[in-house]
């Protein structure tokens, strides 16, 4: 997902390694289903990934999110339409 | 001078979230070659024109970094002798017996002030480069990705910068060839144990200890610098910046992550350090020159993305 709004689609999340390592990506997802891979726990815990805390960079989204990014100081909220995952 | 003491950086031992894919990168991205696995799962790997068994160790883990960094020394004598050194220094000093990594001797293992876990060591299995030691060619067939020669030096960030830099110097022997400045106040370090221009740099962080920033390869030539670049393109590699300049070490480089955020970095050129060089400053009003030569600026991923 995080590939998609570096393109310029949105633009507005952060991005650091793209691989789930740094945890700089990080947003809150509201609403809305999504597929993720491997990310470090000394940035989601168990219980931010069972809570919608994930790295953008590692979630593929099956249906439209409502998402939050975290770890910004004002407060950005948006939403994902199902089409824009184009992560590598 | 004949190349005494600790000779050059050895192995890293790195942590991957997935080895599969890791395994993927470091030989079919970067190039290197896997020489080994043991019974804890880690893979070992080497560049092609190592002599020694392995350079990289991939432990697969749920949070990337690096575990260790290594440093090979001429002898045991040695050894036996910066046990004691590092450990007067105020260093624990912790006994790694031989065999724990496979065809590597007895290591030595201690923390440094800036929080690292670093390693010294003897002894490792001589693989050779494939090519022999008799009228041998130039470079071996078969090879993928990159293809770096060596791996090469590593960059790390610390609170106690000081602490790290005095025990590499005056410990361990290292010179110190460049350095950026703050004032009278030191931000980076860039320490050798050979003639190249760096075999480990130090960075300066304000809050946080033990931060890895990246691992380096070394490539023959800007051109191979340029194909590195087409192939983080055509492989889809999570790109960091570059191809570029340093100001720092004048190398030639582009950076990249690998599929765990680990960050890694290919280049090319430099200078030769001689134990008699000069050490190079690099003033903070012109950082931006030191690190990038040719965009002048810092980006602040470079500066804030570390494992």
């Amino acid at each position: 997902m995080l590939r998609s709004t570096e393109l310029g689609i949105k633009r507005r999340i952060p991005v650091g390694c793209r691989q789930g390592g740094r945890g700089v990506c990080k947003v809150q997802v509201f609403e809305g289903t999504y597929r993720t891979r491997v990310m470090s726990r000394a940035h989601v815990t168990r219980e931010d990934q069972d809570h919608g805390r994930v790295l953008a960079c590692c979630i593929w989204p099956t249906s439209d999110l409502r998402i939050r990014v975290l770890g910004c100081t004002k407060k950005v909220e948006f939403r994902v339409s199902q089409g824009e995952h184009i992560c590598q | 001078m004949s190349m005494t003491g600790v000779m050059r950086p050895g192995h890293c031992s790195l942590r991957v979230l997935d080895m599969e894919a890791a395994v993927k990168h470091y030989t079919e991205v970067v190039g290197l070659l896997e020489t080994d696995r043991d019974e804890k799962g880690r893979v070992y790997l080497k560049a092609w024109d190592e002599q020694d068994h392995h350079s990289i160790i991939l432990r697969e883990a749920d949070i990337p970094g690096a575990d260790y960094i290594a440093f090979k020394v001429d002898n045991k004598a040695t050894l036996e002798r910066l046990a004691k050194a590092v450990s007067a220094f105020g260093c624990k000093v912790d006994d790694i017996p031989a065999g724990e990594l496979k065809a590597t001797g007895e290591r030595i293992r201690f923390e440094i002030p800036t929080g690292h876990h670093v390693e010294l060591y003897a002894e490792k299995k001589r693989v050779g480069n494939g090519m022999g030691d008799v009228n041998p060619p130039p470079w071996p067939d078969g090879l993928k990705g990159m293809q770096p020669t060596r791996m090469d030096h590593w960059q790390i960030h610390g609170v106690d910068l000081d602490g790290s830099v005095e025990l590499f110097t005056k410990v361990l022997g290292f010179g110190l060839s460049e350095r950026v400045l703050d004032g009278d106040r030191l931000m980076a370090a860039f320490l050798t144990c050979s003639t190249k221009p760096h075999d480990i740099a130090f960075i300066r962080d304000e809050e946080l200890q033990d931060r890895f920033h990246h691992v380096a390869f070394y490539l023959n030539s800007w051109e191979e610098v340029l194909r590195a670049a087409d192939i983080i393109s055509k492989k889809n590699v999570s790109l960091d910046i570059g191809p570029t300049r340093h100001g720092i070490t004048r190398g030639q480089t582009i950076y990249f992550f690998d599929p765990s955020g680990n960050r890694n970095e290919v280049f090319s050129g430099g200078y030769i350090y001689y134990p008699d060089s000069p050490t190079i400053t690099w003033t903070m009003e012109e950082l931006g020159r030191a690190i990038f030569y040719h965009i002048r600026e810092l980006n602040e991923r470079f500066m804030t993305v570390m494992t």
